[in-house]
């Protein structure tokens, strides 16, 4: 399957990194707040090894950027790019959900 | 469980090292965190450029490694195959790395020890009476010592003559 435009290429981080991206959605966030979100919006708790290779492949393809801080917990948000690759990966997933419902009903 | 933070490589650490730990003291302390930490640093190795270039040493002396061990398993009387291999080897390697001569000291010293040990469980010792593994063990640190010792001998002259 063709995946939507700036998700291609994540491997098995293409999860992680949607999650990731969903969360960011909502606003700046550091990586424990992201853990956190990320596990009360789908149930799954990412490990720190996980998140942080999520991390740097979408701030390597600019989708995300971090944003100044002094904190060590440094916060990241959601690029223009980010959003745009995030609103075509959710619209590619909608298209899925609405045909395998579809045919499961039919079952 | 810090610890497996330094897997991880340099430019990976020089960028997110301070953010991760803070990440890592608040996550839940157990295995399968550290799992998930030690699978990030091989990915985050992956994927960094070079990497052929730094598991090249590593590639190197496992090589030696197997021809020592070869040459050790099928040693005769004469193990003066062997002593030169581990003089040449010990020599060429802390000539080239110098800073990690005690490494390869001890993975080329290893390859006598574990060769010793199959021909002694397979019974195979061509023209001997009756092995000796932890003789030829022991024996075995002479050539390599002396091959890292000359190495890194040779890599310090020029220095101190200039």
């Amino acid at each position: 399957m063709k995946q939507s435009a700036g998700l291609g290429g994540l491997g098995r981080f293409a999860e992680p990194a949607v999650l990731v991206m969903v969360s960011l959605a909502q606003g700046a966030k550091h990586g424990y707040a992201i853990t956190s979100d990320i596990e009360v919006v789908s149930g799954f708790r990412l490990g720190p090894g996980t998140l942080y290779g999520a991390i740097a492949r979408l701030e390597e393809r600019g989708l995300i950027e971090p944003v100044p801080s002094d904190d060590r917990r440094r916060p990241y948000r959601l690029t223009a790019r980010g959003a745009e690759a995030l609103r075509g990966h959710l619209e590619m997933l909608k298209r899925v959900t609405t045909a395998g419902s579809r045919r499961l009903a039919k079952t | 469980m810090k610890w497996l933070i330094g897997l991880y490589p340099r430019a990976w650490r020089k960028r997110y090292l301070e953010e991760f730990k803070s990440l890592l003291e608040d996550s839940p302390k157990g295995w399968r965190t550290g799992l998930d930490v030690l699978r990030g640093a091989m990915d985050a190795q992956s994927r960094t450029p070079g990497l052929m270039k730094r598991l090249l040493p590593a590639a190197l002396v496992l090589l030696a490694d197997l021809i020592i061990g070869w040459l050790n398993y099928h040693a005769a009387d004469d193990v003066q195959p062997v002593a030169a291999a581990l003089i040449i080897a010990g020599f060429g390697f802390t000539f080239w790395r110098p800073r990690l001569a005690w490494v390869f000291v001890a993975v080329l010293w290893l390859a006598v020890p574990a060769s010793s040990i199959v021909g002694y469980a397979t019974n195979y010792h061509p023209g001997v009476a009756k092995p000796a593994p932890l003789y030829e063990t022991l024996v075995a640190l002479v050539p390599t010592a002396l091959g890292a010792g000359a190495g890194l001998f040779a890599r310090w002259l020029p220095k101190r003559a200039s």
